[in-house]
């Protein structure tokens, strides 16, 4: 990922913060700037609940990791990892990891919240990149 | 170095890795009778970072909870300053990071701080100071480490990875720092040379000339410039690099088990570095009165203490109403062991 792509959305990868149209309340995540449903402009940031609950998940079992760390982004992720789409509050659902579990112990309906944690290093000289990913609540 | 003027400690967090290895496990890769580490360490296991922790995601979550307990504006934190010895960038400061992912406003200035483990203890000194001095309304400041220690070093029984930070300021104070000093001198127990990989230590010489005299000189300072006697506080935290060290220190000084137990997590979490004085503090202030009395001295190889007085104000009360936020206990309680290898994985160490 580019360096400015990744700056641009440091505030909803670092924050979870939506969009929520003025005009019709329907929230967006990633922000957008203007709403699909009736093309209203005047669209706020909302920031998003940090907790939510599992809709669906997968398990990747194939390594993301670039063990040659040159020039590549090296994906920071332990395997096997859980990939699950979260509804974080009704009709905003985000796809992140699912962290410190085993696949067994997921469930639909799980519930989870969000932690901070370095999702990418740009090669052994670049930036380092961080975002949510969740974890079952305890 | 402490003036008349009223301020200290508005909110803490803390943040410790989910993941644990215990003593049993890095004795037997090292070839060392566990049970003579054990008793010769006073520790039991230490905390391990996940693959994707470091000092940025655990200042960013001990951020987050001292926030958490609190209604504060971030906007209105003027200064964060963070000490470790593992700040992942060597240029390009943690506390920004930190700054935007606790949505504070631009308008602050920040800075990282390094002294070995008393990096977080010379933050604290410093936000402190910019409260007093009326620069920052709030300062957010403390340490994080995630320490590292070569394989076969003795180090690698306790080099482990937590932090804490406090939000400081002069008003709903919960814990008012009362006085603290510091006692400074050029001691080579342990070091980092530029580009290296592990810390190097001087072995024994880490004892006596180093740990010892420097907690010793500087709790003795903070004593003699209070005019308070060791009976005077009802607790007492040190800096942990293992418990045995802890130990001893506590009773060269005159300090009792009921003083400083509570303090002691070495041996449960190992040796946070920055963090490690001031999640013991956290532990404490956990489970302190309004009134009660605490003394801290953290120790930083090089070397330095830096030591503080703390008197617990009746707003803790106020703070600890409801709070759903994780208390020190909580992370103590929610672990999972890894194996040797488990934990080489954890570190990236397979890819070289």
């Amino acid at each position: 990922m580019a360096i400015p792509r990744y700056w641009r959305n440091t505030q909803h990868y670092y924050n979870l913060i939506g969009s929520k149209c003025k005009k019709c309340g329907r929230v967006y995540f990633p922000q957008r700037s203007v709403c699909a449903d009736d093309d209203s402009a005047e669209l706020e940031e909302h920031p998003l609940s940090r907790e939510g609950k599992i809709l669906t998940f997968t398990v990747l079992r194939t390594s993301l990791s670039d063990p040659s760390k040159e020039n590549t982004d090296v994906i920071v992720s332990e395997m096997p990892l859980v990939l699950a789409i979260i509804e974080l509050e009704k009709g905003v659902n985000v796809t992140a990891p699912i962290i410190e579990c085993e696949p067994e112990d997921i469930k639909i309906g799980s519930k989870v919240e969000a932690v901070f944690r370095k999702i990418m290093e740009k090669g052994e000289k670049g930036i380092l990149g961080y975002s949510y990913k969740f974890r079952l609540m305890r | 170095m402490t003036n008349n003027i009223k301020a200290g400690i508005v909110s803490y967090g803390c943040y410790i890795p989910r993941y644990r290895i215990k003593t049993e496990e890095i004795a037997k890769i090292q070839g060392q009778d566990a049970e003579a580490v054990k008793k010769s360490l006073v520790l039991q296991e230490k905390s391990v970072p996940g693959i994707d922790e470091d000092t940025i995601t655990i200042s960013v979550e001990a951020a987050r909870n001292c926030l958490r307990k609190t209604n504060l504006d971030p906007g209105r934190i003027d200064a964060i300053y963070i000490g470790s010895e593992s700040h992942p960038y060597a240029v390009k400061p943690t506390g920004t990071v930190v700054a935007k992912a606790i949505n504070a406003d631009p308008r602050l200035t920040v800075a990282d701080f390094e002294f070995a483990c008393k990096a977080g203890t010379a933050a604290v000194q410093a936000g402190l100071a910019m409260v007093k001095a009326d620069m920052a309304e709030y300062s957010l400041c403390g340490g994080s480490d995630t320490a590292q220690a070569a394989p076969g070093d003795p180090l690698e029984y306790t080099a482990a990875a937590g932090g804490a930070l406090f939000l400081l300021g002069k008003n709903n104070v919960i814990a008012e720092i009362k006085h603290t000093c510091s006692y400074t001198t050029d001691t080579p127990d342990f070091w980092r040379r530029k580009h290296q990989k592990y810390p190097s230590h001087g072995g024994l010489f880490t004892g006596e000339p180093a740990y010892f005299k420097h907690i010793v000189s500087s709790t003795k300072l903070l004593l003699k410039e209070t005019g308070m006697k060791v009976s005077d506080f009802n607790y007492a935290v040190f800096h942990q690099p293992n418990g045995k060290f802890y130990l001893r220190a506590a009773k060269l000084l005159g300090f009792s088990e009921e003083q400083y137990k509570d303090g002691l997590l070495c041996p449960l979490i190992g040796n946070t570095y920055s963090g490690a004085s001031l999640i013991g503090l956290c532990n404490v202030l956990d489970k302190a009165k309004p009134g009660d009395k605490i003394l801290l001295t953290s120790y930083g190889s090089g070397a330095g203490s830096d030591s503080f007085y703390l008197e617990v104000a009746d707003a803790i009360e106020e703070l600890r109403k409801g709070c759903k936020v994780p208390d020190v206990k909580h992370y103590l309680e929610n672990k999972k062991y890894v194996t040797y290898s488990e934990m080489v994985k954890l570190g990236r160490e397979l890819h070289g």
